[in-house]
């Protein structure tokens, strides 16, 4: 043995082979397929992560445990390489996730049978957004495509909104932690937004399974907070998307359902006021027909009345004609005028002549 | 409250209250042009208000990273 080895005890062995581990390798990814899963007293779970030609074994609590395991299961762990005193070495598991697509999948199914089972998707729990927010909250990477899609989507749209942003990732192991402390956030603030955006775009399914994360799932549903989530494609579904007040299908589509288009707005109170014109016109056309139909009734009447005053007049007139002495003498008649007593002079009027004469005599009939 | 001080969507119910007293029994011919002058006014002060709202976007500083 040479004189410049260390010569530790056990214990303080152990200490600094923690130390160097703390140094070298504070954290780690280790993906691998599960094997030998055990939960003891409800509460401890160990398991090992193996490969074509290694077995490592990780150990940590039900809590860390944030998507369902199995044996056989291929997953992505994030976790702290530790020596125990007691129990030798392994990995202190910190979060985990499922990987590939059969995994992954599999995972999904036994998470949302649970989770559905604990009424967390069901229909009644959902709230509706705001009608105009003022204030939101929006939870994405700053750096993905799915939030410039979201940003620009909503600065076309509404304006006049206070917009706070999360900065967190948004994909691999360690994007829930980060986006549930984002929720947290938000939640704890004196002054809250009044909706929470989670937005991230399309990929695979590897990056997409931060969003079936059990605990990020849980801090969906346990926000006070309405939430409104646009995660991936149209076809992509996530357990946060079940969870959600709201889901979007995208990103762009959490825009389109959190506020009203103002160009539409714009359009519809000009239509209005368009809509008003045909009012005013067909009012003034009913009273110009109702001018002219009483006109025209007026001038009707008028003319009925002036022909019956015509007939009238000429009715008057015939029997004045009638009642001519001068008629009466073309019928052969005379007028005689004068007193009728013998020996007085009279007058004989006849159509055409007349006739002084004496009265001669005067007889009683 | 004066119109000025409303908010966008007061303004857009004063004016669907507007298109409605165009469509109801209480319009009047003597009414409808000072009614529509103040609609046309109040629609435009909506693409106003609209044009002009911008968003106040702000990225926290804090980090959400573990601790």
């Amino acid at each position: 043995m040479e004189t410049t080895d260390l010569r530790l005890g056990v214990s303080d062995f152990v200490a600094v082979i923690n130390q160097t581990f703390d140094y070298a390798v504070p954290s780690a990814v280790i993906i691998g397929e599960v094997a030998g899963l055990s939960i003891r007293q409800g509460k401890w779970v160990r398991f090992k992560l193996k490969d074509d030609s290694s077995s490592v074994d990780f150990f940590g609590s039900i809590y860390q445990m944030n998507t369902p395991l199995e044996d056989g299961m291929m997953v992505a762990v994030l976790g702290k390489p530790k020596l125990s005193d007691k129990w030798g070495f392994s990995v202190s598991m910190q979060s985990v996730q499922a990987v590939g697509e059969g995994s992954i999948k599999r995972s999904f199914e036994l998470l949302q049978k649970k989770l559905e089972a604990e009424g967390l998707f069901d229909v009644s729990r959902k709230r509706a957004l705001p009608d105009l927010p003022t204030h939101i909250g929006v939870i994405s990477s700053t750096e993905a495509a799915g939030y410039a899609d979201f940003m620009k989507i909503l600065q076309a749209r509404w304006g006049g909104m206070n917009v706070e942003v999360a900065r967190t990732l948004v994909q691999g192991v360690r994007a829930p932690g980060q986006i549930i402390r984002a929720i947290e956030y938000f939640n704890s603030c004196g002054n809250p937004p009044e909706v929470l955006v989670l937005v991230r775009g399309g990929g695979d399914a590897d990056d997409l399974a931060a969003f079936n994360d059990e605990a990020l799932v849980r801090a969906l549903a346990a926000s006070r907070i309405p939430t409104l989530v646009g995660v991936g494609h149209e076809i992509d579904t996530t357990l946060a998307d079940l969870v959600a007040d709201v889901r979007a299908a995208t990103p762009t589509n959490a825009a389109q359902l959190l506020v009203p288009d103002k160009r539409e707005i714009i359009e519809r109170s000009r239509s209005m006021v368009k809509m008003m014109i045909p009012a005013i016109q067909a009012r003034v056309n009913e009273y110009s027909r109702e001018k002219d139909d009483l006109l025209s009734g007026s001038e009707a009447l008028i003319s009925e009345r002036l022909l019956a005053f015509k007939q009238e007049l000429e009715a008057t007139v015939r029997l004045l004609g009638e009642y001519n002495p001068m008629k009466v003498l073309t019928r052969g008649y005379a007028l005689v005028r004068g007193e009728v007593h013998v020996g007085k002079s009279i007058e004989v009027e006849m159509k055409t002549t007349i006739i002084q004469a004496e009265v001669t005599d005067v007889r009683k009939r | 409250m004066s119109e000025k001080d409303k908010t966008i969507e007061e303004k857009m119910n004063t004016l669907r209250e507007a298109a409605a007293w165009f469509e109801g029994e209480d319009f009047s011919l003597t009414m409808a042009s000072e009614k529509f002058e103040a609609a046309a006014k109040l629609a435009n002060e909506i693409e106003h208000d609209l044009q002009q709202m911008e968003n106040q976007i702000t990225v926290l500083k804090r980090s959400f990273e573990d601790v």
